[in-house]
């Protein structure tokens, strides 16, 4: 039934969670325990790469939501990259971008991290 | 192998010894010159012969079947054949004793097979007695049987030095020896009356089985009797042959202490018989009703009390626990349930009786004996927990043997009911057919209470929420208002019995109506609070701050600070002058309204701004955008929540903008119902004939005609 998985990958002091499937209210879960564990472990620089989700419901995003202030307050934070147009266009009408980095690569989003870089 | 060896060991043993002790004593080795110790040593190899005699009838006992009626029967087949054994061997010709003349030879080989044969007689009655006698063991019953062989056993020490053998007319220490025997004697005779009252068989037979009893009761008497009648009197009997002694004297002559033992075992049977007549014929009912087994009678009560108690699980659970140890079945009991929610495999004792869960807990691994009586799916009976691993520390906590019953019905494991004893051995076999004729029921009713419950819980909660739907619905707009200058309609449907979605429209006078169209994220109960609090904030801030930046930013002031962290709100709302057809709007990240003008144009309108609840600082209003649009009669719009958009069809497309605004654009000559009603009935035919709501879903849609 669940179409949905989270990898993990480290790339220097990032962690990059690629997400596959469709993120909605029965999936979330998983995605909140991936980023959960990351900051348990201390790993607050996470980079989520949404090449291969194909679908994200309003309860997906809240996940999102859920920790990036607690993220932030460790100096790290949530960057977004490689969506698909239509997952983009999701987060673009909701606003996230404006306190979001969503990016095209995740090249793009290491840089930003390597350059301190905070969205807001 | 050993086993079967071992069943042979007493029978060989007690052939050898007496062989042994009975040739000694015909070659002359208890002559006048024999030495103490040889005399002391013969009469001890003879105690252990007849030990070994009794090991063996205990044996050959072990195999019968322990029901009452039938323990009846055995005696007297075990009489009749021992007293037709004992005319026979009255048929040998000679051995007259007399205690002056040295014995002849057949007087050896009589007496010999006399003692065996009287001896192997009270045995089997003592034996088949004390099962009657020790139905439905307890602690008390074993340790009165105990006692009454410790007084058997004193007699038959206190009795051995005034055998012929030895100094008989004045045996040493005489004046204590007395004492003893008649202190052995009269303890035997105490506990043979304590033994005898023991008749919890009775209350277990039926009317029929009572008579037979009765009839078999009197039988035995009979037979007892005759037996002393044999043993002091042939005379008066069948038995008597001139030249023979009678068979008292043999008795005396090979073996006072053995008949002493004869004569009070003998004494037990005949007490028993007698009583257990007299308590059958005192039991039997005199109506006809009655004449059902107590178990009959016990499962029909059992059942009405069950459907009484079925509706409290608590109460039910302490029954099923306590009815097996009332019922005298067993000493405590316990019970423990599968946890169907979690699917934990650990069984969970929910009820104890006369034992404390955590001690029941401690003495024995519940998990492995649930696991392997539910897997079986059969009652496990331990008949010395000392004996089995998962039971190691019973002992210690007053458990020597344990029931173990799955309480299993065709699909699933319900749980297991525990029933102990502090005996070894303790559960007859008709103690089994009924606890587990009882735990089968218990079966039934636990599963039927369980049924009851989920519907009655599934009930509830169905009416609870058919009660927040109720009152969810009552948060929209009960009715349409009528405008000379615009029409307007609307419909939302939640996914579940309660969802987040939200519309509203307020005539603000002057010739505005304000209106919006809001989403909590998430759906169903969570998201229903949050609606409930959007439309409080629409119909109370619309009206002091009805422009689309100050309503949204106080809307998201106030949400801003209930939501949860993982929550947010998309609205979108607006303001329409119905005099002017000017209408302003703001997205608060929603999806973006649809206009379409009388010509077909249709139109998305994407401004900027983010959804309440995602950020708290000044982003919000800083990215929030308002749109000024100028209607021409027949220009509408159409505001609708991610459902529209996101409803699937069969072959999981989602159903999109595209699709949309084309079906608006197909309705815009008609009014605003008619473009609404058009709408509804694309997305309910693209989504075919399952129509599953995935999302809640919400139309709005107001229609400009100008001044008319």
């Amino acid at each position: 039934m669940s179409n949905f998985s989270v990898a993990f990958r480290d790339s220097g002091s990032t962690t990059i969670l690629t997400l596959r499937g469709e993120l909605d209210a029965h999936t979330a879960p998983e995605l909140e325990s991936a980023i959960k564990k990351c900051r348990d472990e201390g790993k607050t620089q996470l980079i989520v790469n949404g090449h291969d989700l194909d679908y994200i419901s309003s309860a997906g995003l809240g996940v999102f939501m859920a920790f990036i202030e607690d993220i932030r307050t460790l100096d790290g934070d949530i960057k977004i990259c490689a969506l698909q147009p239509k997952i983009y266009d999701v987060f673009d009408l909701l606003g996230f971008p404006r306190i979001y980095h969503i990016v095209d690569t995740e090249e793009e989003a290491i840089t930003l991290f390597e350059q301190g870089i905070q969205p807001i | 192998m050993f086993k079967r060896l071992r069943l042979w060991i007493p029978p060989v043993l007690f052939i050898i010894f007496l062989v042994g002790t009975t040739g000694f004593a015909f070659l002359g080795g208890l002559s006048e010159s024999a030495s103490l110790t040889t005399k002391i040593l013969y009469h001890a190899v003879l105690s252990i012969c007849y030990l070994s005699l009794w090991a063996t009838i205990a044996q050959a006992i072990q195999q019968l079947r322990p029901a009452p009626t039938q323990i009846f029967w055995q005696c007297i087949v075990g009489i009749i054949t021992i007293t037709v054994l004992i005319y026979l061997v009255y048929q040998i010709q000679g051995g007259f004793l007399d205690i002056n003349v040295p014995a002849a030879p057949t007087v050896y080989i009589k007496s010999a097979l006399l003692n065996t044969l009287f001896a192997a007689m009270s045995f089997i009655v003592i034996q088949l007695f004390s099962r009657l006698g020790r139905f439905r063991r307890t602690q008390r019953s074993e340790r009165n049987w105990h006692l009454l062989l410790l007084f058997i056993l004193i007699t038959f020490v206190a009795v051995s030095p005034f055998h012929h053998h030895f100094n008989a007319e004045s045996p040493p220490f005489a004046q204590p020896l007395i004492a003893l025997l008649a202190a052995g004697t009269l303890g035997a005779i105490i506990f043979i009356f304590l033994n005898s009252i023991r008749l919890a068989w009775i209350v277990r037979l039926s009317f029929r089985q009572k008579m037979i009893s009765i009839g078999l009761g009197v039988v035995l008497i009979a037979f007892t009797a005759g037996t002393f009648m044999i043993i002091f009197r042939p005379d008066l009997t069948l038995m008597f042959l001139s030249e023979s002694s009678y068979p008292i004297d043999y008795l005396q002559f090979h073996s006072l202490p053995l008949f002493t033992a004869i004569i009070l075992s003998m004494t037990y049977g005949f007490v028993y018989s007698l009583t257990s007549v007299l308590s059958l014929i005192f039991h039997l009912p005199t109506m006809g009703d009655f004449r059902r087994s107590a178990d009959e009678m016990a499962a029909i009560q059992d059942l009405t009390v069950l459907v009484r108690e079925v509706a409290d699980s608590e109460k039910l659970h302490d029954w099923i626990v306590s009815t097996p140890v009332d019922a005298g079945s067993g000493k405590a009991a316990w019970l423990t349930i599968n946890d169907l929610e979690t699917g934990s495999l650990t069984p969970l004792i929910v009820a104890s009786y006369k034992i404390e869960a955590s001690t029941a807990e401690e003495a024995c691994d519940l998990v492995a004996l649930h696991q392997a009586a539910t897997i079986s799916q059969k009652l496990i009976y331990i008949q010395n927990t000392v004996t089995d691993r998962r039971t190691e520390q019973a002992k210690p906590n007053g458990i020597l043997s344990l029931l173990v019953l799955p309480l299993v019905t065709s699909t699933e494991v319900l749980g297991t009911l525990f029933v102990s004893r502090e005996i070894t051995g303790a559960f007859e076999h008709d103690d089994l057919e009924s606890i587990g004729l009882f735990a089968s029921q218990a079966t039934l009713v636990l599963e039927n209470a369980r049924l009851l419950e989920e519907k009655i819980e599934g009930e509830r909660l169905a009416s609870e929420l058919s009660i927040a739907r109720e009152v969810q619905q009552r948060l929209l707009p009960q009715t349409t208002p009528e405008f000379t200058h615009l029409t307007l309609a609307a419909s939302s449907t939640p996914a579940l019995e309660v969802g987040g979605d939200y519309y509203d429209w307020l005539d603000l006078g002057e010739g505005r109506l304000a209106f919006i169209v809001a989403d909590v994220s998430g759906k169903g109960t969570s998201a229903a609070f949050y609606m409930a609090e959007m439309q409080g904030i629409f119909q109370a801030v619309t009206r002091i701050a009805p422009n689309p930046p100050d309503f949204l930013f106080h809307a998201n002031q106030a949400l801003g600070e209930s939501l949860e962290k993982n929550v947010f709100v998309t609205a979108i709302y607006g303001v329409l002058d119905y005099h002017s057809g000017q209408l302003l709007m703001a997205r608060a990240g929603h999806s973006p309204a649809v206009i379409v003008d009388v010509n077909g144009h249709a139109n998305l309108l994407r401004s900027s701004g983010m959804g309440i609840g995602l950020d708290r600082s000044d982003i919000f209003t800083e990215t929030l955008e308002v749109q000024q649009i100028q209607f021409s009669p027949g220009d509408l719009v159409v505001l609708y929540t991610d459902g529209v958009i996101e409803s699937r069809n069969a072959a999981a497309e989602e159903f999109g903008y595209d699709r949309l605004m084309e079906s608006i654009q197909s309705a815009r000559f008609e009014s605003a119902q008619g473009v609404h009603d058009t709408v509804r009935a694309t997305v309910d035919e693209f989504m075919g004939s399952e129509k599953n709501y995935d999302d809640d879903l919400t139309l709005l849609v107001i229609k400009w005609h100008g001044i008319r």
